[in-house]
């Protein structure tokens, strides 16, 4: 499930990207997975480890899935006794740090399904980072209670 | 020899006595007399199923009930009550018939008619979902104690609720409050524990 930004790039590009000012900048995406839902969901929440490995922080910009007409990343919290969710625009990677999205905290949310997830599915996400990176993540919808 | 005699009834005696505190130390302290408490909260009410059919919790006496607020545009912690819904009926194996899982769907503009049904009915076919008008939903929130704001009209949609599960009794009352971290096993265990109560009744 590891993703590496650099892959599928030609090693001019790897050199450029070497030489850029993001150039330490790689973003990892580990242990992707979607909730299943029923067939007849609009929406799934994806979830994911993003580390930075780099030494300056980068930014998601912009977020896309084949399957879904729209990409969000939404932050949950516990707040007067109710689950409150918010959109995060831009959500920031910072350097050396590892960024859970997890049930009950974080998730990218997919909305406007295009079509139904099976549970075994592999979902791919796509993350436009500010140093002008695309990272694919491959999610798999997964059961669970 | 007699005193061999004694020193063998001396140990024996000893050992008798061990054995004894053990075992009355294990019942003590491994069968606790737990009672769940009547919480203050809870009650009947009255909504509507997916086919339109008014439906009251005390249709359910007899019969324990794990209810929850949700609705089906949520990603995360809803499908995650179901998931759990369907894990505890699957644990209680053929004992599930003592229990009736319902979310109540606190979105009625969008999880009118068979929307509701047929998304709670995929995690198991024994779950029960219901909704209602918005007063009445109120009402019935307000009855348990739970967080419901939805967007005004005209704003985009946005829901949030309480996420806790009630455990309520064969007499209707709540029981106990459970939260997200409350593993499968542990509303198993409540489950079986208020059936230990019913069959001592």
């Amino acid at each position: 499930m590891t993703v590496c930004v650099n892959r599928g790039r030609g090693w001019i590009a790897s050199l450029l990207l070497v030489l850029s000012a993001n150039a330490s900048a790689a973003i990892l995406a580990e242990q992707a997975w979607i909730r299943e839902v029923p067939p007849q969901s609009p929406v799934a929440a994806a979830f994911v480890v993003l580390t930075n490995t780099g030494k300056s922080a980068d930014y998601i910009v912009a977020m896309s899935s084949p399957m879904a007409g729209r990409v969000e990343w939404h932050d949950m919290r516990h707040e007067h006794g109710r689950m409150e969710m918010t959109q995060r625009l831009r959500p920031e990677l910072p350097a050396g740090i590892t960024t859970q999205l997890a049930p009950m905290a974080s998730h990218l949310m997919l909305l406007e399904l295009k079509q139904p997830l099976r549970v075994g599915m592999k979902v791919p996400i796509f993350l436009t980072l500010a140093s002008g990176k695309k990272l694919r993540v491959t999610a798999i919808v997964r059961a669970s209670d | 020899m007699t005193s061999v005699f004694r020193i063998f009834a001396f140990v024996l005696a000893i050992t008798t006595g061990l054995v004894g505190v053990a075992v009355w130390a294990k019942k003590a302290y491994s069968e606790p007399a737990e009672v769940l408490p009547v919480l203050r909260l809870g009650g009947n009410f009255e909504l509507q199923d997916d086919a339109g059919r008014s439906r009251q919790l005390s249709e359910w006496r007899g019969r324990f009930v794990l209810l929850s607020f949700g609705f089906t545009h949520c990603p995360d912690v809803c499908p995650m009550t179901l998931a759990r819904y369907r894990a505890v009926l699957k644990a209680l194996g053929k004992e599930a018939n003592l229990l009736q899982p319902i979310m109540i769907s606190v979105d009625p503009a969008r999880d009118a008619g068979k929307v509701l049904g047929d998304y709670v009915r995929y995690f198991d076919p024994r779950i029960v979902g219901l909704t209602g008008d918005l007063p009445t939903l109120a009402a019935v929130q307000r009855l348990y104690g739970a967080q419901v704001v939805l967007s005004a009209p005209g704003e985009p949609v946005s829901v949030s609720h309480s996420d806790y599960l009630y455990l309520i009794d064969g007499q209707g009352q709540t029981r106990k409050l459970f939260d997200q971290q409350a593993s499968v096993a542990m509303i198993v265990e409540a489950i079986q524990l208020l059936q230990r109560e019913a069959d001592e009744r």
